[in-house]
């Protein structure tokens, strides 16, 4: 996996939000790379900043939010210093994503094969024919009755249908980096399965990467091998997916598994309390109110992203006891 | 005598299709259901009596939900509270059914009045069923009620905006637990939650079940919060029941669209298997002949596009409806 070549490698991505009360830093210093054919899940509860880091990778932030710093690479050039017009070459192209609700995501007065053959024909020059042939065969690929769904609108399919032909459209001209803002989630387990399914298959087929942007955990680590842990704005801990969900590092990924009744045994320990407000950060680790281990040094000193032995990053100042105490070499 | 039984339940609804025309959406076809021996108060204990319907969406477990906590009239079929007939019963005499069965929905927000405060939303039930307590007396009720779901007993002046989602069903649930009922019907209630809150509730609803003797039907598409709470698994598929299994003795599930639906969820400890049902549920207004589930069954024979097959029991509290089985 090391050696593949780099796709995306976003570095110290931060974007706020002036508000009345003050400047919310919704991103906070994200930092991730991922090569080709892996796909990496973003996962968090809600407010945590994983749908505000999706729209600042293709730069689609609404104001008045904005993005303040940092890189985002894609093929050796930074999308932060592209114009807007450069800008919405890469959009579709090279970038696609691909919403949670899929019957918002298309026109509801025009065909699916017409929203479908409008993204093939912004960005190539192809004849009318060859852009239905791509988007015929992109639907096919999706285990969809291409013919028909092709002349179908959008109210006509199902739920997974629809978001399986989302999914066609995002795909159709082979980016580099899909993203996926919660796709599965509002499916049922059947139709999540045939998502997840084709989503995985055509991860194998392609050398794409694709972020996975979800809460549910379940669906993260079917599809997935890389998790990166997201919480108030900043990543808390990342590192491969089997690593990361059998020996979490930080206390918050462990409470995540704890609460997660499919994971656990026996009686759930749900996190206490809710995620912190962003206007109103305290100085320390963000997840301090709700951590069971926390010590003095937590409340002051904000913790940065260690490397573990394993390949395996956290940002937590009881990190350092804990390797210790596995008997590993301590941070490096 | 059972607490709450079903025979037969219809509900069908109509669509208009144009001009002059309807046509007819069969969401419940037919389904009986008996929901539990009537229990002595002192001897109920956490998840035993807890029942889980499962099912896709479209599969009818909302509109059954519906049925049995008598929001709707059923079409057809009969429902009995304790003995007593009550499908056909007005909404002024169903005021005892009230007290026992009460249902939460999934959008708590929604079905909390945004002009009314705290006191106002919880005060209502306490006002028909304890119209003898005092105005001093409801509110000792009210705040008690609120601190047993986790909420401040200090917050009944304020208004459902002040309130985060997860609280917002608390107040649901608090609204609905307050007249101590035997059987709460919870549609889809942990459905779209971060996780945290989801176990939240999950460990809410294990302690006041144990606390106020009462039982749950959680209607859900969620099947580890489903497990996690239940003992009983009643399956749906196109508005009939098609598995009626128990989750902790471990029996396992023969009907072959419940191991599809195990199989189709996602786990972290085996890598994600592709098996995954072919094809999209039917169309409530034109349910295929014979077993509904045929036309994306693996294992099909020639019956099962002929007759229906009815819910029989193969072995102990284990009920399937499949010619296979």
């Amino acid at each position: 996996m090391e050696n593949k070549k780099k796709t995306v490698t976003v570095k110290n991505l931060t974007t706020v939000f002036p508000t009345s009360r003050g400047l919310i830093k919704a991103a906070n210093e994200i930092s991730f790379s991922m090569s080709e054919g892996s796909c990496l899940a973003l996962i968090g509860e809600s407010g945590a900043g994983k749908s505000v880091t999706a729209l600042s990778l293709l730069r689609l932030v609404p104001p008045p939010g904005r993005i303040t710093g940092g890189e985002i690479i894609l093929d050796n050039q930074d999308l932060l210093k592209l114009g807007s017009a450069e800008m919405r070459r890469v959009r579709g192209d090279d970038l696609a994503l691909v919403f949670q609700d899929s019957l918002s995501t298309f026109n509801p007065v025009r065909p699916i094969g017409a929203h479908i053959c409008e993204t093939i024909n912004t960005h190539r020059r192809l004849s009318n024919g060859e852009a239905k042939e791509i988007a015929l065969g992109k639907m096919a690929d999706m285990g969809l009755p291409a013919e028909r769904v092709f002349k179908s609108f959008p109210f006509q399919l199902s739920g997974g249908m629809r978001q399986r032909a989302a999914l066609a459209m995002a795909l159709s001209l082979h980016p580099k980096l899909l993203i996926t803002d919660e796709a599965t989630t509002s499916l049922d387990v059947t139709l999540q399965a045939q998502v997840l399914h084709y989503l995985k298959k055509h991860l194998q087929d392609c050398c794409m990467s694709v972020l996975f942007i979800s809460h549910d955990l379940a669906a993260a680590a079917a599809v997935a091998d890389r998790v990166a842990v997201i919480y108030a704005g900043r990543i808390v801990e990342s590192g491969p997916l089997k690593e990361v969900f059998q020996k979490p590092l930080h206390p918050y990924t462990e409470a995540l598994i704890g609460s997660h009744p499919s994971f656990c045994s026996g009686t759930l320990e749900p996190i206490k309390g809710s995620p912190p407000d962003l206007a109103n950060l305290s100085a320390g680790c963000s997840f301090v109110s709700r951590c069971s281990k926390a010590s003095g040094i937590c409340h002051q000193i904000a913790p940065v992203l260690q490397e573990a032995p394993t390949g395996h990053q956290a940002a937590c100042h009881l990190l350092i006891g804990k390797v210790v105490d596995d008997g590993e070499v301590a941070v490096s | 005598m059972s607490l709450l039984c079903g025979q037969k339940l219809i509900k069908n609804y109509y669509v208009s299709k144009g001009w002059w025309q309807k046509e007819e959406v069969q969401a419940v076809r037919g389904v009986d259901l008996d929901l539990g021996l009537e229990l002595n108060h002192l001897s109920c204990n956490d998840r035993n009596n807890n029942i889980g319907l499962v099912g896709e969406s479209g599969s009818g477990k909302s509109t059954l939900a519906r049925l049995i906590s008598r929001l709707e009239k059923p079409s057809r079929g009969s429902l009995h509270f304790r003995g007593k007939e009550i499908s056909n019963l007005p909404e002024k005499e169903l005021l005892f059914f009230r007290k026992r069965v009460q249902i939460i929905f999934q959008d708590a927000a929604a079905s909390l009045n945004p002009r009314h405060s705290v006191e106002k939303i919880l005060s209502e039930p306490v006002r028909n069923f304890y119209p003898e307590f005092s105005r001093s007396e409801r509110r000792e009720k009210i705040i008690e009620i609120m601190e047993q779901v986790g909420l401040s007993g200090k917050d009944y002046r304020c208004f459902p905006h002040e309130f985060s989602g997860g609280q917002k069903r608390r107040l649901a649930i608090a609204r609905a637990v307050i007249v101590y009922p035997s059987l709460l019907i919870c549609d889809e209630a942990t459905s779209g939650l971060d996780v945290s809150l989801q176990g939240q509730l999950l460990n809410l609803f294990l302690e006041l079940g144990e606390k106020f003797a009462m039982n749950y039907l959680l209607v859900s598409h969620d099947l580890p919060a489903v497990r996690y709470l239940c003992s009983r698994i009643l399956v749906m598929y196109a508005g009939m029941i098609v598995e009626d299994f128990s989750a902790k003795e471990q029996h396992s599930p023969v009907h072959p669209y419940t191991r599809a639906l195990l199989k189709s969820e996602p786990s972290l400890d085996s890598s994600f298997s592709p098996q995954f049902l072919p094809g999209e549920p039917p169309d409530p207004s034109a349910h295929p002949t014979g077993c509904s589930f045929h036309p994306r069954c693996f294992e099909r024979r020639d019956i099962c596009m002929e007759a229906i097959p009815e819910l029989k029991e193969t072995s102990e509290r284990h009920r399937v409806a499949c010619h296979l089985a």
